[in-house]
């Protein structure tokens, strides 16, 4: 570390004590969540991720968790919403970039960006008020009566809290956030090579097709920012899962993840032993994944923009 | 005459492709156009049948005939949010003029990539850490518990914004400043504000967006007060998107009513401050 000045150096190390927070916070986050995890990680020890199990007890020996289930829950839940916002997201990004007239790009892009502002609240309302029934009249019961024998659709919905409709509007959800990446990756691509596509009479769809193929580093960038912020969200999953601890491929099935099991058990966790540090246990695991993703795929953005330069 | 048919070819697959890109974007559209529209009919419809004091009365019991009212949650979340959004605000902006100022130092970078990480961290873990700190030390949740929760998670949002607002001053009046004489900081006061003003501005009123929609860091840290308007900072109180969230998943019919009510006004709270923060910086002209 070297400065051109004096003064140079007393700001650097004036503004230093403030600029570490961040790095302190995320440090002693994982610490904190880690030290109060620790009760259920010296008593169940891998088995805490292995078996589904959720048996509470005033006396402390009776107690069993096991997180397989919400564990399994969150991953099932993240890749199927992500696998349905992905799609959507990559065309509403070039429709609205590319092949709109302006006027009505311009609507469908600042549409796009308020609705990524909404509170994910207001999207679990929505679901848990509005998708839901809907969604189980009109396309859960006729693919069960049809396609019952399909592993993924065998089972009776209910009330249409599920892990389709969970997953639905957890994509839905997604998708201003991930359109707004992947249009931010198609502004980023040199205009040359568009002008380029052009005039060698390139089509729309060829056009479409050699850019996405320039894009895909930041496509699956995209995609792994989404599925760590899918598989962080709590609210729209506590509204729409349904909550219950069983395990299925049938994805009419109410499920949980880990941040649903959490928010629902967390006020009445404090009462048990090993309880708590269990819900610490999963949401340890649950940083350490998000924050994996989120910096994999920050650096893949960095290094696909300093390539596009 | 094979090259006609491949033309041919090439133009029905473009023709398929594109119509399946339009039905597809389309599609995506319609679900947000659609949410917007219901929870702004319900909620009117709620408004129109609570009546003013729907912003100025407490919330109901179960049982209640009339809906009440979202005061203490309208009060907690503005208390809150402000107090979040100021130290989120500078912690953000100090550390976001460090990285602009001295963007090859190896710290400058570290804390760069870890403020664009942060945003990976789940606000419901962030949540947990405020419970087991604050609010374990405190014996209560309360206010000021949430608050710190909020800025936690607002933080990464304001760099962000802060960051490339500072970035986007021409070099050339960086070079100025600096063959003025001025110091970094005189710089930073008479130079960089002015000229970045609107698109900090901007990035605050974002921040403040994002902070006063999140509901998971406030689930275990702000309480649930739904008898009294504000205690005090050290004790529990309420939240808008808190409120909306515990009442949707209550089964009872007027609690529905109520979130539906409160979602709107968060809802037009959200875009207003959206279509203010672009429309100031849509007027920057450099």
């Amino acid at each position: 570390m070297f400065f051109k000045s004096k003064p140079d150096k007393i700001l650097f190390i004036s503004l230093l004590p403030f600029s570490l927070t961040s790095l302190a916070l995320i440090v002693y986050i994982a610490l904190t969540l880690g030290w109060e995890a620790r009760e259920a990680f010296l008593r169940f020890g891998v088995k805490l991720f292995t078996e589904n199990v959720w048996r509470v007890s005033e006396i402390p020996e009776y107690e069993s968790y096991g997180l397989l289930s919400p564990l399994v829950g969150s991953i099932y839940v993240s890749i199927t919403s992500v696998l349905i916002a992905l799609p959507l997201s990559i065309s509403l990004a070039f429709t609205s970039a590319e092949f709109l007239p302006k006027n009505l790009s311009k609507i469908v892009s600042h549409l796009t960006d308020v609705m990524g502002g909404v509170p994910t609240v207001i999207y679990g309302l929505w679901g848990s008020l509005f998708l839901a029934p809907v969604l189980r009249d009109v396309f859960m019961i006729p693919l069960n009566r049809y396609l019952w024998f399909i592993p993924l659709f065998s089972c009776t919905p209910l009330t249409g809290h599920s892990i389709l409709t969970a997953s639905v509007v957890l994509a839905v959800a997604s998708v201003p956030y991930m359109t707004s990446l992947v249009r931010e990756g198609l502004a980023m691509i040199p205009f040359k090579y568009k002008e380029a596509l052009y005039s060698i009479g390139a089509m729309r769809y060829e056009y479409f097709k050699v850019l996405t193929g320039m894009l895909k580093p930041y496509i699956v960038a995209a995609t792994l920012l989404g599925f760590s912020r899918v598989l962080g969200e709590t609210t729209i999953v506590a509204l729409t899962i349904g909550n219950s601890l069983k395990i299925s491929l049938c994805v009419f099935e109410p499920g949980s993840t880990i941040p649903s099991l959490i928010a629902n058990q967390f006020e009445s966790a404090g009462l048990y032993k090993y309880a708590l540090p269990t819900l610490f246990a999963g949401s340890l695991v649950l940083l350490l994944i998000c924050l994996t993703l989120t910096y994999v795929g920050i650096q893949i953005t960095y290094k696909w923009r300093e390539s596009m330069l | 005459m094979s090259e006609l048919r491949y033309l041919r070819l090439r133009k029905l697959k473009n023709a398929l492709m594109l119509t399946l890109m339009l039905t597809l974007a389309f599609l995506t559209f319609l679900p947000l156009l659609l949410i917007i529209g219901s929870i702004t009919l319900e909620g009117i419809k709620v408004l129109l049948k609570a009546g003013v004091s729907f912003f100025a009365s407490l919330p109901p019991k179960p049982t209640d005939v009339s809906l009440g009212g979202i005061a203490p949650a309208l009060i907690g979340s503005l208390i809150s949010s402000s107090i979040a959004l100021s130290i989120a605000a500078s912690i953000a902006f100090i550390s976001a003029f460090l990285t602009t100022e001295f963007p090859n130092n190896v710290i400058s970078r570290v804390v760069e990539v870890v403020f664009r990480s942060f945003s990976g961290i789940p606000s419901l873990a962030v949540g947990m850490f405020v419970y087991s700190t604050v609010v374990v030390f405190m014996r209560t949740q309360s206010l000021i518990a949430g608050a710190v929760a909020l800025s936690i998670v607002g933080m990464p949002y304001a760099y962000v914004y802060f960051t490339s607002a500072l970035r986007s001053i021409p070099e050339e009046y960086r070079e100025a400043a600096m063959s003025l004489g001025m110091s970094r900081l005189k710089a930073l006061r008479y130079v960089y504000l002015g000229i970045s003003r609107k698109y900090l501005l901007s990035g605050l009123l974002i921040t403040f967006a994002k902070i006063i929609g999140d509901t998971a860091p406030l689930l275990f840290t702000i309480g649930f007060v739904t008898n009294a308007y504000f205690m005090g900072l050290d004790k529990p109180s309420n939240a808008l998107p808190l409120l909306i969230f515990i009442y949707a998943l209550s089964p009872y019919e007027i609690y529905h009513s109520v979130a539906l009510g409160a979602a709107f006004i968060l809802l037009v709270t959200l875009i207003a401050l959206f279509e203010i923060a672009h429309a100031v910086v849509k007027e920057v002209r450099l």
